[in-house]
């Protein structure tokens, strides 16, 4: 049976996004999913392996998944023209990628790529799935399952359990004068990622100072993506 | 104040129903947006007027196209349906001209052009098609155009939160038959009918498309959903009009949706956009899959295999931007 989807979805979901051909889905889906990792991997990506599960590994080609992909990593949204040269785009700045078509098992969605990011002695494994219609949700970074949708901004960190409370963070971010509106927290083994969804857009200097503050293995911001925007 | 979101065809009747306020389902529509993103009625009337620029973009740039794509699947049809103007033509006016308009949205979108996913990107000729040609011959409005997007974008909501938009899951039926029936409802809401005979083509548009294969040769975004478009907008004109008349669908549409979500789960992984089934294994489908990426998916092909194109690069991109 279809799972009936909880996710919010506004009309500009559905009549949107506005986006480069030729697939919501393997195009512009995948594109969000590659933006979403970049954004969770960070600075400094030299290598990034592309498993292509299921679908997007049988149709790739045909719908520019790969590029697409790449493209979002680059930081590049499902409407910039510029995701058509996004293998130049990498080689320009160094990244190297492989893909690998693979089967990952039957429980992963049939749009699904895991990626292995390396660079500055650092490594991320990102599983994330493109839902239909541009939709997407990163399912797994490092073992460790969430969802993250990019509906909604949000502030995502990592660190081990003894290490923090999720109230240290909480009581951090009110400090600060932001408004966390929910929190999720996520973990696998020891570890443990908090999603804090906060909706006005703060300053990167609230990282550095969690980073500096806190014993943590990363934080990121995550910007909403909103198929609100069209250019 | 209750929430006014809706998830399924009753409520958005019954929200109707208990609000002066709201007499039509793109006023429901406008409501329900308000009231998640907070974004105010003129600014999103506004932001979908933009689509349906983006959309008309798309349209000029392959109607008077005569060139194919790069794999050659598809390109030129558009030019085609346009210059086809015989004395006796099965298609009304309207219908004619949203055929021409699906297949260049289709077009472009193949061409790796800027596109407005009406769901999706494969399905992205049908609702502009519908509604711009609409617009062109029955001399509509620009904000009439914007509520029939709104209308169709309140049935699009429907069926995303109780079925699927993804090919992958449901199929052909999640991609052309959902934007058939977003289609059919923004027309019947263009020409003024209520808000249940909209959901009533809605659901005749929907049914009929129940089980449709997702095909794709060679896993292009091409053959058959370039002119599966074109037909398609032509169902929803159909189902529209035969809601106009008064036929009434004996299933209403949130128990055909249930069914569009019953028939996904028993559809083959091999017809839910893997190129493994229907027309992308025919002969035909496996001798242009072959040609186009130098790789023999299956054994079967046929003996008029034409010498094989060079190779694709792993990397390369098979569609050309001009
Ligand atoms: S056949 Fe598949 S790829 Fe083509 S429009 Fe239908 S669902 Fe989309």
């Amino acid at each position: 049976m279809a799972q009936p989807t909880t996710d919010t979805w506004s009309i500009f979901d559905v009549i949107g996004p506005v986006m480069v051909g030729p697939s919501s889905s393997h195009t512009a889906g995948a594109c969000t999913l590659g933006y979403m990792a970049g954004l969770l991997f960070g600075h400094g990506l030299q290598s990034a392996t592309l498993h292509l599960h299921g679908s997007f590994g049988e149709v790739y080609e045909g719908h520019c998944t790969d590029v697409a992909i790449i493209g979002g990593l680059l930081g590049l949204l499902p409407h910039d023209g510029r995701i058509a040269t996004a293998y130049d785009l990498a080689e320009a700045a160094g990244i190297s990628i492989t893909l690998k078509p693979c089967h990952l098992g039957a429980e992963y969605h049939p749009n699904t790529v895991k990626f292995d990011l390396q660079g500055n002695d650092k490594r991320m494994v990102i599983v994330g799935s493109s839902l239909g219609g541009g939709k997407i949700a990163i399912t797994e970074i490092d073992k460790i399952p969430v969802r993250l949708t990019g509906a909604y901004s949000s502030l995502v960190i990592c660190f081990d359990e003894g290490q923090h409370s999720l109230m240290d963070f909480l009581k951090f971010a009110m400090e600060e004068g932001l408004d966390p509106v929910k929190t999720e927290t996520y973990s696998y083994k020891n570890r443990i990622i908090l999603d804090i969804e906060i909706r006005q857009w703060f300053e990167s200097a609230i990282i550095e100072q969690i980073t500096s503050r806190f014993d943590v293995k990363w934080v990121r911001y995550l910007n909403h993506i909103s198929h609100y925007d069209q250019s | 104040m209750s929430s006014r979101q809706f998830f399924s065809a009753a409520k958005l009747l019954q929200l109707i129903a208990q609000h002066d306020d709201l007499t039509t389902i793109a006023d429901a529509v406008l409501a329900a947006e308000h009231e998640l993103t907070s974004r105010q009625p003129t600014e999103i009337r506004a932001n979908m007027a933009i689509r349906l620029t983006v959309m008309r973009d798309a349209i000029s740039q392959s109607l008077h196209n005569p060139a194919r794509t790069k794999s050659t699947l598809s390109g030129g049809d558009a030019k085609r349906m346009h210059e086809h103007t015989p004395e006796h033509n099965f298609l009304s006016p309207v219908m004619h001209r949203a055929t021409q308009y699906a297949l260049a949205v289709m077009e472009t979108n193949a061409r790796m052009g800027k596109i407005v996913a009406a769901p999706t990107a494969g399905s992205a000729g049908i609702v502009p098609g519908g509604i711009i040609a609409l617009q062109e011959e029955w001399h509509m409005t620009e904000d009439q155009c914007v509520d029939g997007l709104l209308t169709s974008a309140g049935i699009g909501i429907i069926i995303a939160h109780n079925a699927t938009f993804s090919a992958a899951k449901g199929g052909c039926q999640a991609e052309v038959g959902v934007s058939t029936a977003m289609c059919s409802a923004a027309l019947s809401a263009m020409r003024g009918l209520s808000p249940e005979r909209c959901l009533n083509s809605a659901s005749l548009a929907l049914k009929n498309m129940l089980g449709l294969a997702c095909d794709p040769i060679a896993g292009l975004v091409e053959a058959p959903c370039v002119k599966r478009n074109a037909i398609g907008v032509a169902h929803a004109m159909t189902s529209a009009e035969m809601s106009a008349a008064g036929i009434t669908s004996n299933v209403p549409f949130d128990e055909v949706v249930e069914a569009m979500n019953n028939v996904a789960a028993n559809m083959h992984a091999n017809i839910r956009e893997t190129s493994k089934g229907g027309l992308a294994v025919t002969p035909t489908g496996k001798r242009i899959t072959k040609m186009i990426f130098g790789k023999n998916l299956g054994t079967a092909l046929a003996k008029d295999t034409p010498p094989t194109a060079e190779p694709s690069a792993q990397h390369s991109c098979h569609y050309s931007q001009a």
